[in-house]
């Protein structure tokens, strides 16, 4: 209802009212979001080189001399103590470190883990597969595994 | 009295005026929203395709044993007694096909090739093994275990050479694509 110049009155801006603050309402929501994105995008990265640095240490662990020594085997692989090796370079709040015997059997060969996987919310995951001498003079096949959270 | 501001005879003005505004809030959003779901899906690597990762398992793949007896009637009989390397089986078996035999004679080894391949393999992905001779093409390469991979838009793969009796010199690519949903247990 307007009167003969056009004036709405105060009923109009309740309107007016309510598309603005609906506009300020959504590019607030739509900042928060990108923004809490972005934060997760880039813990998820830093927990991704977290695992990659882990395993990089138990892998240069496993082909160095003073290692497992000479030539990679499952047995010595057995007896490896993966959490003194990991936790030297261990930067996130958890991890778990495996080695698995995918070839010829499928084996699980030492494990490690540190801290509690269920609280997890991000986590990063790495793996490299190497070649190691079974019984019976056969090439078996190892992957290592990190998961960082 | 209240509301007696100078405006125009329609009265429309404000009102308008924050419906554009509204409607270049919600543009506005939905670009942002949807810039950083892209960004988001493009960070997210799955790390058992990742180029590293399938580097890695080739050149293991190719210096482990072939694990088991493999039996293949080439003539006089070659018999693959398990220690040999899939690097070794395969430079075979590819100057044998190079030779003219029949891939029929290689079912074994390509079965238990096939099989080591799987158990590197995530559930989630399926892995495929193709040799190209140095004049041939992907399209019709020499070995392809299981098939040539399918047409998709996700792949990662790596590739290594492997010389053969004759000396040619086979790219051997291993190809990681996620399996179909319907392949999904």
């Amino acid at each position: 209802m307007h009167d003969e110049e056009g004036v709405g009155g105060f009923f109009e801006d309740l309107p007016v009212l309510a598309f603005v603050l609906l506009g300020v309402f959504v590019l607030v929501t739509a900042g928060i979001v990108a923004s809490r994105a972005v934060s997760e995008r880039r813990e998820a990265e830093s927990l991704a080189c977290a695992a990659e640095s882990i395993l990089t240490a138990v892998t240069s662990h496993l082909l160095s001399p003073n290692g497992v020594g000479g030539t990679l085997t499952a047995a010595a692989m057995r007896q490896m103590d993966l959490r003194a090796i990991s936790d030297n370079v261990s930067c996130c709040d958890g991890y778990c470190v495996s080695v698995v015997m995918l070839h010829p059997l499928t084996e699980w060969l030492a494990s490690a883990t540190v801290g509690n996987p269920h609280v997890a919310i991000l986590t990063g995951f790495c793996q490299r597969f190497m070649n190691a001498a079974c019984d019976g003079g056969s090439i078996g096949i190892v992957e290592v595994r990190v998961l960082a959270w | 009295m209240p509301g007696d501001l100078p405006r125009d005879k329609a009265g429309q003005l404000a009102l308008l005026d924050a419906m554009v505004f509204f409607s270049i809030a919600m543009l506005v959003s939905s670009i942002l929203v949807l810039q950083t779901e892209a960004c988001s899906d493009a960070a997210v690597g799955i790390s058992d395709g990742s180029p590293t990762s399938v580097g890695g398992m080739l050149a293991a793949l190719m210096t482990a044993s072939i694990g088991q007896p493999v039996k293949i009637d080439l003539g006089p009989g070659l018999t693959v007694l398990g220690q040999e390397s899939v690097a070794e089986c395969l430079s075979a078996e590819l100057y044998a096909l190079g030779s003219g035999s029949g891939p029929a004679l290689f079912a074994e080894l390509n079965e238990a090739v096939l099989g080591l391949l799987d158990s590197l393999t995530l559930a989630a992905f399926r892995g495929w093994l193709v040799a190209v001779h140095p004049e041939g093409s992907w399209e019709a390469p020499t070995l392809a275990i299981p098939g040539l991979p399918l047409a998709s838009s996700l792949s990662y793969a790596a590739s290594c050479q492997l010389p053969c009796e004759d000396g040619a010199l086979y790219t051997v690519t291993l190809v990681l694509q996620p399996a179909a949903s319907s392949e999904l247990v």
